[in-house]
């Protein structure tokens, strides 16, 4: 039998440690290692709608906010702006090097730009969040729309949540990139 | 089921030993993959789990015999209820009805053995508690401590407002 003056957290923790890959931040005593498991935390939260990945559990601990970011980072689409200047008027930029991801009619994204005037210390500068909510047309050109972000469409194929459709390419207007 | 499958005995921490069919045994990766390496040897009988206790591996098996005959729906991802009995069948929402420590500790088990369907259903059940609540209810409900300082609190609020703006 355990012996009960044994903290229960102490145990799962030292059971942990055979179990995690990697940690990030501090170790909190009282923190069920499950919560304290960089991998396992992701799976829990992965579970959770992508509006709460975004605010409530971010505010819950560094380590949930790490996680979060993580999971973000990949509903994040690697999209070039296209073009961005107060001066000058838009242009689309180059698609080269990217990954692209896919995303479904209806669903929330975050944008981000990789352009080298916009880049935070991490690479990148968040510029916006968007739902998409319908397709463009083919090979459109991108127009920034106070408000809104449009997306070129290059291709579709079918997911599991019906059509999806890939992203090549968006614009940020003005406005959003103020916000960041 | 063959009625003559072998069986291989599963060792808990405690050196508890668990009898279980191959088929059932085999659920877990580790197991699996422990049982391939020794295939060598002319014949695995005992399988030690020393970081698993025996009220949870008996729990694992529960889980693992049953799959066998009706596999768990896959769960969807987000979650659409804070229920677990709207997500998964009757069996797998009672099977995860337990008191939290037990629940993580399945976790732990699940994450060690590699058995995916029972690590998708413990993390979507602390999914499902925390689906919907505050920060500050999470952090009482799984006695989190709020590492943040008030600035960094305040930095992360404001990073948030730019998600909000969808």
């Amino acid at each position: 039998m355990s012996d009960p003056n044994v903290s229960l957290f102490s145990r799962i923790e030292a059971f942990s440690r055979q179990c995690c890959c990697r940690k990030t931040s501090p170790p909190q005593p009282l923190l069920p290692a499950v919560l304290q498991s960089d991998d396992l935390l992701r799976n829990i939260l992965a579970f959770l709608p992508f509006e709460e990945q975004t605010s409530n559990l971010r505010l819950v601990s560094w380590k949930f906010k790490m996680t979060c970011q993580d999971l973000l980072e990949e509903k994040l689409f690697d999209i070039n702006v296209v073009g961005y200047g107060k001066r000058k008027k838009m242009t689309r930029s180059s698609v080269n090097g990217s990954k692209w991801t896919f995303a479904a009619v209806g669903q929330t994204i975050l944008v981000r730009a990789r352009r080298a005037a916009l880049m935070t210390p991490c690479g990148w500068r968040r510029v916006g969040v968007v739902r998409l909510t319908r397709n463009a047309p083919s090979t459109t050109t991108a127009t920034p729309d106070a408000g809104s972000i449009a997306f070129p469409i290059d291709k579709q194929a079918t997911g599991p949540t019906g059509t999806w459709t890939k992203l090549v390419s968006c614009c940020v207007p003005p406005t959003d990139m103020s916000q960041s | 089921m063959d009625v003559e499958e072998s069986t291989i005995n599963l060792v808990s921490a405690e050196g508890d030993s668990s009898p279980v069919p191959l088929s059932v045994a085999k659920m877990s990766e580790l197991v699996r993959s422990m049982m391939d390496e020794e295939a060598e040897d002319d014949d695995v009988k005992e399988i030690p789990l020393p970081n698993v206790k025996s009220q949870v591996l008996h729990k694992v098996i529960e889980f693992c015999e049953h799959h066998l005959k009706e596999p768990m729906t896959e769960i969807e991802k987000p979650l659409k209820s804070n229920s677990m009995s709207d997500v998964v069948q009757k069996f797998y929402a009672d099977f995860v009805d337990i008191e939290q420590v037990l629940l993580f500790e399945l976790i732990l088990a699940a994450n060690y053995m590699d058995i995916k369907p029972l690590l998708d259903l413990t993390c979507a059940t602390v999914a499902s508690m925390i689906k919907g609540k505050t920060p500050e209810d999470i952090r009482t409900t799984f006695n989190i401590t709020n590492d943040f300082s008030p600035e960094e609190e305040a930095q992360v609020r404001e990073e948030n407002k730019w998600c909000e703006e969808a």
